[in-house]
């Protein structure tokens, strides 16, 4: 039951790599706005970003904590490498497309939704797994609700862009294929980034931030309130998706209803983080819930920030918000998550046996604080960095900003690698058999 | 030592409920002291109670269709045929208390399993903590222990019961 999921460190390991792989297209200058925001190099990097980098992350820490939300085992847990393997390779067709799109030689248009195909079926298998966790659970707490809306979300979205990487592979034309590709970002872009992730991230931290930080979960009108906006903005959505399938026409009035939903579930929220923080009984905060709170600041500017950049049709506007919440609030909680769960993880995997029976090492000693608090730093003063400059439309300075953002990330993937290898333990410890990095201890593959 | 007698005949024609005088009476024996219960029909009901309560009968019907039950305290052993792991009912009252709500994990689960190393087979602890303890479920199992635990009525605290297994 309370197990810990075996492929979660194989999933973090992709999805670090795509981070790395994402920053460094960026400091390079290959993406916006050195190229235009629908130039294939940006949808290069966002899509390593989105699906690489925060999907895989966000998959992997569901499959590992979707069963502690619901009190019950993780349903078809076997199907978790195949679900690794179909995203990555989906992945890497999908910008093996997008490559194809900006002229390279060899490759064929058709390769885009061949990937957006590859996607669908991990995403699809893997909102399966965790659906079926969720039906025979013994109870569905509000976390879980969310975790459910987001699964639906995430299937929507991965449907809108396997229909969008069609119609620009020329798969299918007419006035359809045009307003999906002329209407159908947003919409693909609100289901992906607000629908799924960010609900996800909302209900797996209801949980998680409780628990590191020793408060009683919230209860409650706010977090209900949060819920019930995230569905509303989420109908909202499948409105204007509805209305875009029958007449080939947007809906504005749908993404505004969309946008002031999503605002109230951000705002609802984030005071109910607030309360947490302030009810907390551990007064001292570990690294990890003290580099969240950039996390959690980011959500509610980013979130007002991108719906005042859409009202003024500011391109710049938007891509400072959306680069301000997928690096400051979704990156930014999943790096600062990711210092306490590897550590956890590693210390269960390696320590759990002997609880009791012989001293342990505390899950704390797997990390020095005062090392990594530095990189936090330098990463958030990136994120905040990069999307000033976006703003103000400075490419080489944005360019910078990635790049520092780049180094703390590779920092900071040291100090997760130096405590899986149990490298930062106390002398006395240091014979002791390390696990293996991202593979899990087993004789068959599945 | 003489046994206390209680005679729920004329309640029972009356068209009362006896049942808390029994109890009654029950509670105000003496350690090691029999309990002689007259009934106008065979208590069945009662037999599965006061076995729960760790009470041996013996039912004779008298003359005029009445009867006389003799409810006999036995050794704890001897009722339950001692504590199993698989049922909570029957294990022993808490012996160890832990309240680890205010602990971070994986505190709670150190905690537990540490005091379970010094426990002898059969002896239970208590434990309070604030949230389900998931990853240490297995932990407990894999070193032979059972345990049993809900949410409290206000689901804000969860109530851990942990029967030590043989010590290996």
């Amino acid at each position: 039951m309370g197990s810990t999921s075996r492929w979660t460190l194989a999933f973090f390991g992709c999805a670090l790599a795509c981070l790395v792989g994402a920053l460094g297209l960026m400091s390079a200058g290959l993406a916006y706005p050195h190229a235009a925001l629908m130039a294939p190099q940006t949808l290069i990097m966002v899509h390593l970003v989105a699906i690489g980098w925060l999907t895989l992350l966000m998959l992997g820490a569901l499959l590992q904590f979707l069963p502690v939300l619901v009190g019950g085992p993780l349903r078809a847990a076997g199907w978790a490498p195949l679900v690794l393997v179909l995203i990555v390779g989906g992945l890497a067709l999908l910008l093996a497309g997008f490559a194809a799109m900006d002229g390279w030689p060899g490759l064929p248009a058709e390769i885009l939704p061949l990937g957006g195909l590859l996607l669908l079926g991990g995403l699809g298998l893997a909102a399966f797994m965790l659906f079926a966790t969720l039906f025979r659970a013994r109870s569905l707490p509000l976390p879980a609700g969310f975790v459910a809306l987001a699964l639906l979300s995430v299937l929507v979205a991965a449907l809108l862009g396997e229909t969008l990487a069609s119609a620009i592979a020329g798969l299918f034309g007419g006035d359809f294929a045009m307003a999906i590709v002329t209407h159908g970002v947003p919409l693909h872009a609100g289901f992906g980034l607000g629908g799924w992730l960010t609900l996800a991230a909302m209900g797996v931290s209801y949980r998680l931030v409780s628990m590191f930080l020793v408060a009683p979960e919230r209860q409650g009108v706010l977090p209900r309130l949060a819920w019930w906006s995230g569905m509303a903005g989420l109908a909202a959505l499948c409105t204007g998706f509805g209305v875009l399938l029958a007449s080939n026409a947007p809906l504005p009035l749908a993404l505004g209803v969309a946008a002031l939903a999503g605002l109230v579930a951000v705002f609802a929220y984030a005071g109910d983080i607030a309360m947490l923080y302030r009810g907390r009984r551990r007064r001292a905060l570990e690294l990890h819930m003290g580099a969240a709170i950039a996390a959690f600041a980011a959500l509610p500017i980013s979130a007002v920030w991108l719906v005042l950049a859409a009202a003024r049709e500011s391109e710049a506007g938007l891509a400072a918000a959306l680069y301000l919440l997928a690096f400051g609030w979704l990156g930014g909680l999943g790096l600062a998550m990711l210092y306490k769960i590897i550590p956890f993880l590693t210390w269960l995997e390696c320590f759990a046996p002997f609880m009791g029976r012989k001293p342990v090492p505390r899950v704390q000693d797997l990390v020095r604080e005062p090392r990594a608090r530095a990189w936090f730093g330098l990463y958030f003063a990136g994120v905040a960095l990069g999307a000033a400059m976006m703003q103000l439309a400075l490419p080489p300075a944005v360019q910078v900003a990635a790049g520092l953002q780049l180094l703390a990330c590779l920092l900071l993937i040291r100090q997760f690698y130096r405590a899986r290898l149990l490298a930062d333990l106390p002398a006395d410890w240091h014979d002791f058999p390390r696990p293996r990095l991202l593979l899990p201890q087993q004789r068959s593959l599945l | 030592m003489t046994d206390l007698e209680l005679d729920v005949r004329p309640i029972l024609r009356n068209g009362g409920e006896p049942f808390g005088a029994i109890m009654g009476a029950v509670n105000s024996l003496l350690p090691g002291q029999r309990l002689k219960l007259f009934a106008t029909f065979r208590p069945e009901p009662l037999f599965r109670v006061m076995e729960a309560k760790g009470f041996g009968f013996e039912a004779t019907p008298l003359a005029d269709g009445d009867w006389q039950v003799l409810f006999t305290p036995q050794a704890p052993d001897l009722v339950s045929g001692g504590s199993t792991p698989d049922n909570p009912d029957s294990w022993a009252d808490p012996n160890h208390y832990l309240d680890l709500t205010d602990l971070d994990p994986p505190e709670p689960m150190v905690r537990i399993l540490a005091r379970l190393e010094d426990m002898d087979e059969g002896e239970v602890l208590f434990a309070l903590l604030a949230r389900e303890p998931l990853f240490l479920f297995p932990e407990i199992k894999a070193r032979g222990h059972a345990w049993a635990g809900d949410f409290d009525a206000s689901g804000t605290a969860y109530r851990l019961m942990v029967r030590a297994g043989r010590q290996t």
